[in-house]
């Protein structure tokens, strides 16, 4: 049922990313994203009541967390993304569903929690991570935009599109804390240890210094802000999986 | 000034990063290949005095900033403020704190003062595990819950479980894990024994030893001088002239408990939701540059 939910998902963005390029009318593009919402929503919903926990437990669950916080953010904030972007993000959402139908049957069977897991506060913890991901993600794009557009950094075409870079790496960078400090406090509760050096913690440290140099530069230009984003998004990338499937720690969720 | 702070906090960031990323992927074994490593080993980098250098750098950097006149703003100097004492206070933790391992059986009592550092007349406290409960997800062998039900200093019965830690004086108890083993009960004429898998006994003239327990058989391998048997559960059976039975395996629990010293550390929770709202307030509300 989950993967069928999942499959229609899939089609429907499809369906609303031909809509956006073939300019059809605004509409009938997000009516096709908001119902492709509904059934994705409808997916992790399955998902959660067959497994009896919030659908943030593995891999498998948090790429299906990511590419629908995406869609969220195209829809509900839509003012934030220009329309001519939003074909990229339509495509990286379907790629992430894409990534997660096409992942083995073992990745996707639901296993029980530990007890240290259920807890209130993996409900602050990851979603908060998964937020900043996904604002992270979508300051990845427009910093390729920025190095594919390779024109004038006083043009107003690329002084909004840093704006927008701006907007998306304060988001990022709020979240990422928020995880960071909720992951501690956790830690603290269920271990009564903030720190523990694990390799998990280490790299979403390194994640955070790495993006705290956007707001430390002594000249902050685009190309700078750009190279800076795109670090941190390959930190990102390591840390959510080079971290599980390359070295070993408390936090490696398959 | 501010161009300095701003460089010199670049390079000890930089430097930070590139440190604690090496350390990550080395593992201790490779500092015996390549000595220089060594000192960023993932078993010793995070506990030396390179890595408690950066970091005091780092706050000493943000200090001076926020007290000279580096920073605008009063919500930045605040912010930062607060970054340092974060950074500060776990480096006390890490370097101060007690923290060790407990590892009671069921039955078993230990006395506390006895794991201290510093023993004390305070902490003199026997404690004993009365019972340890664990429920299993149904149809799987991954635990839900487990729980030790503990009698401290023969009073007063205490009940651990994960995420709700006990305390005793400024010690907090975590239940951390646990152990299981098997022991099986062996009896031959009168004689009744406990015995573990792989622990060899002595009846009379026989040396016996329980080599394992098939689940899909049913029965056990039990080896008596040498010689191997398959002998099923809670019937007598006849081994070299040996009578004995051996009862089904009981599990037996280890509870493993963690204890930290709290030395009130727990303010950094409340250092870290400040630190969110005023980050929040810096990065939602001032639309600038936090420099």
């Amino acid at each position: 049922m989950e993967q069928a939910l999942l499959l229609l998902t899939l089609i429907i963005y499809l369906a609303a990313f031909v809509s956006l390029i073939t300019r059809v009318r605004d509409r009938i593009c997000h009516g096709l994203i908001w119902l492709a919402i509904l059934s994705h929503l409808s997916a992790l919903a399955f998902r959660s009541i067959v497994a009896g926990h919030p659908p943030f437990t593995n891999l498998y669950e948090t790429i299906l967390l990511l590419s629908f916080l995406l869609a969220l953010r195209l829809v509900l904030w839509r003012r934030q993304i220009e329309r001519r972007y939003s074909w990229i993000i339509l495509l990286t959402i379907m790629g992430l569903i894409g990534a997660a139908l096409g992942m083995p049957s073992s990745y996707k069977t639901i296993r029980p929690l530990m007890p240290a897991l259920n807890s209130i506060w993996m409900y602050l913890h990851v979603p908060a991570y998964f937020f900043g991901y996904m604002a992270l993600v979508l300051a990845f794009i427009y910093a390729l935009i920025f190095l594919l557009r390779g024109k004038n950094e006083s043009s107003s075409e690329t002084l909004n599109l840093i704006r927008r870079l701006d907007n998306e790496v304060r988001i990022a960078f709020l979240f990422l804390n928020i995880g960071l400090v909720t992951g501690a406090i956790w830690a603290y509760h269920s271990w009564g240890n903030y720190w523990a050096w694990d390799v998990k913690e280490v790299w979403a440290l390194i994640n955070i210094l790495t993006l705290a140099l956007y707001f430390h530069l002594l000249k902050p230009k685009g190309i700078k802000k750009v190279f800076i984003v795109i670090l941190t998004f390959l930190t990102v990338v390591f840390t959510y999986l080079g971290v599980s499937f390359l070295l070993r720690g408390i936090h490696s969720y398959l | 000034m501010i161009k300095t702070y701003l460089r010199v906090f670049q390079i000890v960031v930089v430097v930070l990063i590139g440190a604690l990323a090496i350390s990550t992927l080395l593992v201790p074994e490779d500092s015996a290949l390549i000595p220089i490593l060594r000192v960023l080993s993932p078993d010793r980098f995070y506990a030396s005095p390179l890595n408690i250098a950066l970091w005091l750098t780092l706050c000493l950097v943000m200090l001076l900033a926020i007290f000279l006149k580096g920073m605008p703003g009063f919500a930045q100097k605040c912010l930062h403020f607060l970054l340092v004492m974060i950074f500060l206070l776990i480096i006390y933790d890490k370097t101060v704190n007690q923290r060790f391992y407990i590892s009671i059986r069921e039955e078993q009592e230990v006395n506390f003062t006895s794991f201290l550092e510093k023993p004390g007349a305070a902490y003199d406290i026997p404690i004993r595990l009365l019972k340890f409960d664990i429920q299993f997800h149904s149809g799987t062998n991954a635990p839900a819950a487990f729980t030790s039900q503990l009698l401290i200093n023969q009073t007063d019965t205490a009940l651990l479980a994960v995420n709700q830690p006990l305390d005793i004086g400024r010690y907090r108890l975590y239940q951390n894990a646990y152990d299981r083993d098997y022991f099986v009960k062996a009896i031959s004429n009168q004689d009744t024994l406990i015995t573990q898998f792989n622990m060899p006994f002595n009846l009379n003239q026989w040396e016996i030893v329980l080599r394992e327990f098939n689940v899909t058989t049913g029965n056990f391998l039990v080896e008596v001088d040498k010689a191997e048997y398959q002998v099923a559960p809670d019937e007598i059976s006849n081994l070299s002239g040996l009578k004995i039975k051996f009862d089904r395996p009981s599990p037996r629990y280890t509870s493993i408990i963690e204890v930290v010293e709290v030395t009130g550390v727990n303010i950094l929770a409340i250092l870290g939701l400040m630190y969110l709202l005023v980050l929040a307030y810096l990065l939602g509300w001032k639309q600038s540059n936090v420099q």
